[in-house]
């Protein structure tokens, strides 16, 4: 549960902000069909900037309780594809 | 009593061996100071032991388990340089996150920490972070921990405050502990290793540290 919850830490801050950027981006394209795809590039971006550039130290966070670098990156990549589907469904 | 071993450790950079064939151990129970020049590979070989960082060659043995390539090991604990606690949470939902149940009731109700718990990490002073850090780490349960640079830029009431946790906390765990201030590192430690040149000379008495041009 514990570790879960890291996830779910790990995944607010990229969620909070690739959310409303993927929902702009598709409201002004008019591609409301691609919103998950516009979330998983957004993600992917927030997730290599904030972790990599902004805030590498708090990798050690997670590193330290055995979440390794890429099960943060599979963690991002499985919420997107997850706004991929929803997105497919909402179409 | 726990040990760790690491041996042949050997790192390259841009053609430069930062570490050469470094041999290290740890027991619980004990605290070994790391000194060094900067830029020494002090850093680089914590990094390496947390598995972080990839050496050309590496050994590393907890009791009986090998670990033959890098990853990162349970029982092993990393401090970086700079706080890693994630600035936007509480202290109590940090000790929560970070720390098993058992380990997490026992830190919450420290006098210490108390007063902290509702407080946001990003709003607590340098010294204040540090000292949480260095709690999560001492009530983990792992069983090794290696600290860089505890006391980097605390006032020293703080330096004070983690000497003291770290003193007694340490019959639990095994310490590999580095800082620029020596004198903090050298009365902490039970044994003093010196990297120089890529190797590391364990130091019988602190003022052979003169002898290897660590101190003048």
């Amino acid at each position: 549960m514990r570790i879960f919850l890291n996830f779910l830490l790990f995944q607010r801050n990229i969620i909070f902000t690739a959310l409303p950027i993927s929902i702009i981006i598709a409201a002004l394209t008019a591609e409301s069909s691609n919103f998950g795809f516009f979330y998983m590039l957004s993600s992917l971006l927030i997730h290599i900037s904030v972790y990599s550039i902004k805030a590498p130290e708090e990798l050690y966070f997670y590193l330290n309780n055995g979440i390794t670098k890429l099960h943060l990156f599979l963690s991002t990549l499985f919420v997107s594809i997850f706004m991929i589907l929803i997105s497919q469904l909402l179409e | 009593m726990s040990k760790l071993q690491l041996d042949s450790v050997q790192k390259t950079y841009d053609g430069n061996k930062i570490l050469n064939d470094v041999y290290l151990q740890c027991s619980t129970g004990e605290v070994v100071g790391l000194l060094g020049r900067n830029g020494s590979g002090k850093s680089t070989l914590l990094k390496i032991i947390f598995g972080t960082l990839d050496a050309d060659s590496r050994f590393l043995k907890i009791d009986d388990r090998v670990f033959r390539e890098s990853k990162i090991v349970s029982d092993i604990k990393y401090l970086p340089q700079d706080s890693f606690l994630i600035q936007s949470i509480n202290v109590k939902n940090t000790i929560k996150l970070f720390l098993s149940r058992r380990c997490s009731r026992i830190v919450l109700d420290l006098p210490l920490i108390r007063p902290l718990l509702s407080e946001r990490v990003g709003h607590l002073s340098l010294g204040q972070k540090r000292t949480l850090e260095v709690l999560l780490l001492l009530y983990s349960e792992s069983r090794f921990l290696l600290l860089d640079e505890p006391f980097n830029g605390l006032s020293p009431t703080s330096r004070e405050v983690i000497s003291q946790l770290i003193q007694d906390r340490k019959k639990h765990k095994g310490i590999i502990i580095t800082d620029h201030d020596y004198r903090n590192v050298i009365s902490l430690s039970d044994r003093i290793m010196l990297m120089d040149h890529g190797n590391l000379r364990e130091i019988h008495d602190p003022d052979h540290l003169a002898h290897y041009g660590y101190l003048t």
